[in-house]
């Protein structure tokens, strides 16, 4: 049984969501404030997490933080448009996903499903990955599509990296600029444009439609789940 | 001596002439009296006097003064006494060597003194211009200096008078200032016009009205261009600062309104979350609901959209009331009457929360004028407020009093109660208390409440509970108009 951990201070978001995810099969546990979640999560070891931004007590992000200090459980937060900067903040702090209110239930189960996937321990020691027909092997940094060989330079591969071995997590523009470019260049997004359009290129069998990188305006990238 | 280089300068022509002619003439009688003197002394006496004449009437004093001087030498001092004629040739070349140098002298004396006038009027110009830059920079500002200046270089320059137009006043300055007598101004019209520019723009313009007899010198006129240049380049600073204070408070504007916008975006997209997730997941296939589930989705989704309806009807109602569109249609009406059926429609809610709704007033009032649907909005907006923030199985008491000429409704629960700070800010749009969000405030029902209560000529206020808790009170005028003050601003109640 999966264990869901619904953290919203709404309390008939709440109700719809429980209902919704229990007659699926999920468990759920609530917690309308953010010290009610902190407590819950500390103790009740969940699967997944959907974290609302907006507590009454503590701010969203400030909870995510805290959890993350101990904890990589999968966590979707719920957002309002209106709040893009409060939920790239999330996406910084640890955050898997977001899903924009009012969303339908179908969409939230299935970024709730992506999420999960990624956290599964497919991935994890296993050299070779294989999206497709691309093979990255990990160990000896070759890539191949359709058996053949892709030259990638440094900066290609440590994104291409980056972002497959995430799969399904949506990464920041800040995160990945600091984490294949370095601390300084969190802000130099004009390179993460240029290198992810070179790698569509030398990947993607469309570049101009792209089935494994895929953009978030304004918030960052993510490898597709699958 | 040279405190003789401060004596009162005489500036008029023929007074200057006249103290030549006239001090020559003191000396020639003040010699005469005199027993026995020489020709030497005489014309050493006469030099005297012609300094002090040159020092008084500066160049035509000194000419005058040194031709009366020589007449009078020649007449009466040198022989043959009595007349015009001179006897020996050096005694010619006397009287005319004592002319050259009289003559010399005045000359000389006049340009000393004419310089140390002028460096003293270019220290002036100097520290007037200092200290219009000083007053423009300061607190005075422009309007400040606008006269001073005015006055300044009708002093400096002798003007009759002077006007400083500035650009948007120019309808104003239009109508000709005629401070001189008989509106000479305009019937001599000649007067020098310098334009208050800087190289971006003109800001009006200096008119120097000199005197009838007088042309403005090109120093003076350049004095004063540094001064239509301050004046100009102060004009230039105000119309900045005035650009940027603008462009400032629109900033502000945009800031709250980008602030209200997001609140009503959050609170509309709030209760159509719940909506939307309870439809979804009813509408999706491969899913058993059983009948306790699906009782509680679609229970949201009734509850949600009756929440969204009352939230779009506060806001609209709210934009009607700041439009002034919806004025009041007073009516006499038994308070009793509108809390009761208030009261009767919110029990449910009320029960449903575990609270109680108690009444307590007199049966013997006198009726209030009022829009009674407002009023309903009013009681209703308090009540569903304090629904929310009193704690289960709490009471909630509705009380309605004469208090003199008024009629005073409160509305008290045993909820968390609201800070001192915070008892006016939850009138404002939007405003939400700690905690206020999880309950599901719109943020506008306390808004509208002191709309509606303002258009009646009331008031509405927020104490404490004595023992814990929020009061909510407004109070109703109880005769049409405007009632007499009662002298009491904040009704305490015991």
């Amino acid at each position: 049984v999966i264990r869901v951990v619904l953290v919203d201070d709404e309390v008939q978001i709440v109700r719809a969501l429980q209902a919704s995810l229990e007659v699926r099969g999920y468990d759920v546990l609530s917690a309308g404030t953010g010290s009610e979640a902190l407590r819950m999560l500390a103790t009740s070891e969940p699967d997944i997490v959907v974290l609302d931004l907006g507590l009454p007590d503590l701010d969203g992000t400030e909870v995510l933080k805290r959890l993350r200090s101990y904890s990589d459980v999968p966590v979707i937060i719920l957002t309002i448009r209106e709040e893009q900067d409060d939920k790239v903040a999330a996406l910084e702090a640890g955050a898997d996903d977001y899903v924009t209110k009012p969303f339908g239930m179908e969409e939230l189960l299935a970024r709730m499903r992506a999420v999960m996937r990624r956290a599964s321990p497919d991935g994890d020691g296993e050299p070779i990955l294989t999206f497709g027909n691309i093979e990255i092997d990990l160990s000896r940094k070759l890539i191949r599509k359709a058996s053949q060989i892709i030259h990638l330079t440094p900066k290609e591969y440590g994104l291409l990296e980056a972002m497959a071995t995430h799969r399904g997590k949506l990464l920041t523009h800040r995160w990945l600029l600091s984490r294949v470019w370095g601390p300084g260049y969190e802000d130099e997004r004009e390179y993460l444009r240029v290198f992810v359009a070179q790698l569509r290129k030398k990947l993607e069998d469309d570049p101009q439609r792209p089935r494994w990188i895929l953009t978030d305006p304004g918030v960052g990238y993510r490898w597709a789940p699958h | 001596m040279r405190r003789l280089l401060y004596l009162p300068t005489i500036r008029t022509r023929w007074l200057q002439v006249l103290v030549g002619a006239a001090l020559p003439l003191a000396a020639t009688l003040m010699a005469r009296a005199l027993p026995k003197i020489t020709t030497v002394a005489a014309a050493m006496f006469y030099l005297l006097v012609v300094v002090i004449a040159a020092l008084l009437g500066r160049f035509w004093g000194g000419l005058v003064a040194s031709l009366v001087s020589f007449l009078g030498l020649n007449y009466f001092f040198t022989s043959p006494v009595g007349t015009f004629r001179v006897g020996k040739v050096e005694d010619v070349v006397a009287l005319v060597a004592f002319l050259l140098i009289a003559s010399l002298i005045a000359t000389l004396l006049t340009e000393v003194l004419e310089q140390r006038t002028r460096a003293e009027r270019r220290e002036r110009e100097t520290s007037l211009l200092y200290e219009l830059s000083s007053g423009l920079l300061s607190r005075e500002g422009l309007d400040g200096v606008v006269e001073q200046v005015e006055k300044d270089l009708t002093e400096l320059f002798d003007l009759t008078h002077c006007e400083l137009v500035l650009l948007d006043r120019m309808a104003v300055a239009a109508v000709p200032h005629s401070r001189g007598k008989d509106g000479d101004a305009q019937k001599a019209n000649s007067f020098t016009e310098i334009p208050l520019r800087t190289e971006s723009a003109r800001y009006g313009v200096l008119r120097l009205y000199p005197k009838q007899d007088r042309t403005l010198s090109d120093v003076e006129k350049d004095v004063a261009k540094a001064f239509a240049t301050q004046v100009a380049l102060a004009a230039e600073a105000a119309r900045l600062d005035e650009q940027t204070r603008k462009a400032r408070g629109e900033a502000e504007v945009s800031r709250i309104r980008a602030a209200l916008f997001s609140s009503v975006s959050h609170d509309l997209k709030t209760p159509l979350s719940s909506v939307m997730a309870a439809a979804t997941s009813l509408l999706e296939e491969g899913v058993e609901f059983d009948n306790e589930r699906r009782a509680i989705l679609l229970r949201t989704i009734v509850e949600e959209t009756s929440r969204l309806n009352r939230l779009i009807s506060n806001l609209l109602q709210l934009s009607r009331l700041r439009a002034g569109v919806l004025t009041p249609r007073k009516a006499p009406t038994p308070i009793e009457d509108l809390i009761e059926s208030v009261v009767i429609r919110l029990r449910g809610m009320f029960a449903s929360r575990g609270l109680s709704l108690t009444i307590k007033m007199r049966d013997d009032m006198r009726p209030v004028p009022m829009d009674v649907l407002q009023i309903d909005q009013v009681l209703s907006n308090i009540l569903e407020n304090a629904s929310r923030y009193a704690p289960p199985g709490s009471d909630v008491d509705v009380r309605a009093r004469q208090w003199h000429s008024w009629m005073e409704v409160l509305v008290s629960d045993r909820g968390p109660g609201i800070r001192e700070d915070d008892r006016e800010k939850v009138f404002e749009e939007f405003y939400r208390g700690n905690g206020g969000e999880s309950m599901g405030t719109s943020g506008l029902g306390l808004a509208i409440v002191r709309a509606i209560i303002t258009a009646h000529g009331g008031s509405a206020w927020v104490s404490e509970t004595p023992g814990g808790g929020a009061t909510v009170g407004f109070r109703l005028p109880l005769s049409e108009g405007k009632p007499a003050d009662v002298g009491i601003a904040s009704p305490e109640r015991a």
